[in-house]
């Protein structure tokens, strides 16, 4: 549902992703009421436009929870952005979205 | 004699968990990350060392207003053939952040990164295959009333 | 400056609390007054956004949070959801959300008490689900901040008329004015006369503007909280025990507190640290 938020727009010819993915980011060392709550982040993120890979990130457990991220890529309303990412617990999630 | 090694080894387990507990081992020290990841904070350290002044822009704020949530952005627009952007928190347990590579997106990277304390923090960009960096430090503070 | 206000509030609290003396319009004029006169360069309209009105390096960082996605607006479309689903339009006080947001916090004189959105939705939700809503996370943050969403742009227009809402509105007073806990001050002694000062890592918040987005997101909870979540924070901060979300104490400060705001316009950016 509405775990990922992917907003591509479209200005003069380039295309601004903001994507918000709802995730923990859990380090592994934070405790709650006395018991470590298990490490759980996303490792893994591809961003591709019109189906060709154009961001292939390798994120680590200091990005902030519910990551954030913005990118550029050049490219017109209507064009197609996915988002698919993984993480340490072996789970994925993708999201599509047309550019405004 | 078993007893005393048996008892130390138990000790020095829980002396460590008990340290995370209790926040004397905070988590500034060591964000738990993959084998392979550390391989790449390494990895991007040595780069981060050997590069030169780059001459892209790198906005991120002097006085964090909370160290969960710093918004940082490396605008290299300007810049050919950025093949990768990489945020590296020289006092964070594992430095590197993450790193993107770029095959078609530009030069330009905006993301949100947890810091457990004042820090120096590398942008490093990558362009042709040679590395360049801007560093800026990033002061966390914790407390005051609205802790 | 200092002195007028310390003139008008003992005036007031010496004369007690049911007296006609709780003159709102003539302390919020105080207050406004008090403000320009410590930060003569910060216009009034800019204290919609608080605490960010004073100091650059925050405003940035807000503003960078804020051009990105915020945190929050998920939260918020999960209130919008939760309204429909819940049924909230069918009680008569929220049936406008945006004209429901402005109506609140005002005084019922046949009930003799303060009423605050968050009062309202949960009465509305108890009569549409037969459930209990919590009163200061969680689902009534959610709604609350989505009905707030919608007078966005609108001026904070609270009425204090009755004898019976100057009472609540001299009671409030009293409150944020009163020194409290092991620190022994009071809401004032940081938001009124320290405003714009830090308090160790801090830049201390003016309190004209602080109800302009509520509920807030704030980064240190990761979630929305109501604007009595922060009391009850506020409270701990000064080793007090903080009283109950939704008390009658705080009911009547948020009175007051939504007062001193008059004329400010409420904001859907509700991000603070």
């Amino acid at each position: 549902m509405a775990k990922i938020k992917l907003k591509p727009k479209a200005r003069k010819g380039v295309i601004g992703i903001k994507c918000l993915i709802k995730h923990p980011m859990e380090t592994g060392l934070r405790k709650k009421k006395g018991k470590i709550v298990p490490a759980n982040y996303i490792v893994h993120m591809v961003v591709s436009h019109n189906g060709t890979k154009v961001v292939d990130a390798d994120i680590g457990s200091s990005i902030s929870k519910d990551p954030y991220f913005k990118f550029n890529v050049a490219g017109a309303k209507g064009d197609t952005i996915e988002l698919k990412y993984k993480d340490s617990k072996g789970k994925t999630g993708s999201a599509t979205a047309k550019s405004k | 004699m078993k007893r005393r090694l048996f008892l130390k080894s138990a000790m020095a387990g829980s002396a460590v968990a008990t340290a995370v507990g209790a926040g004397l081992l905070t988590p500034s020290m060591a964000f738990a990350n993959s084998a392979d990841f550390k391989a790449k904070s390494d990895a991007a350290g040595a780069s981060a060392a050997g590069a030169g002044k780059g001459s892209f822009k790198f906005k991120a704020p002097k006085i964090a207003e909370n160290g969960a949530v710093v918004p940082m952005t490396v605008d290299a627009s300007k810049m050919d053939g950025v093949t990768n952007i990489s945020f590296y928190v020289v006092n964070n347990g594992t430095p590197l952040a993450a790193s993107f590579n770029l095959s078609g997106a530009q030069g330009y990277v905006s993301t949100r990164i947890k810091m457990g304390k004042t820090s120096p923090v590398d942008a490093l960009v990558t362009a042709g295959g040679a590395t360049t960096k801007v560093s800026q430090e990033v002061k966390v503070t914790i407390g005051g009333c609205g802790g | 400056m200092k002195k007028l206000i310390t003139a008008v509030v003992s005036l007031g609290l010496m004369a007690g609390a049911t007296s006609a003396i709780a003159d709102m319009e003539a302390d919020r004029k105080a207050f406004v007054g008090h403000f320009k006169s410590i930060q003569p360069g910060v216009e009034f309209a800019d204290y919609t956004n608080g605490v960010y009105a004073y100091d650059a390096g925050s405003r940035d960082q807000f503003e960078e949070i804020l051009d990105g996605i915020p945190p929050y607006e998920e939260a918020v479309e999960k209130g919008a959801a939760e309204f429909e689903k819940f049924g909230l339009a069918k009680c008569a006080a929220l049936a406008d959300p945006a004209a429901a947001r402005l109506a609140h916090p005002y005084y019922d004189d046949a009930a003799g008490t303060v009423v605050t959105l968050e009062g309202t939705i949960r009465k509305c939700y108890n009569e549409q689900t037969g459930k209990k809503m919590g009163p200061m996370k969680g689902k009534v943050a959610r709604i609350s901040a989505w009905i707030s969403d919608q007078a966005a742009g609108e001026k904070i227009n609270v009425k204090v008329e009755s004898d019976g809402a100057k009472a609540a509105y001299a009671r409030g007073k009293a409150t944020f004015y009163a020194k409290r806990g092991q620190f022994n001050m009071s809401c004032a002694d940081c938001h009124v006369y320290n405003a714009g000062k830090k308090a160790r890592a801090d830049i201390l918040s003016p309190a004209l503007g602080h109800t302009t987005h509520v509920p807030m997101y704030r980064a240190k909870w990761g979630s929305l909280g109501t604007l009595h979540r922060r009391y009850g924070g506020c409270y701990k901060n000064m080793r007090a025990k903080p009283l109950m979300a939704q008390s009658p104490e705080y009911r009547d400060m948020e009175f007051f507190h939504q007062a001193m705001s008059n004329g400010l316009e409420i904001t859907d950016a509700r991000y603070r640290k």
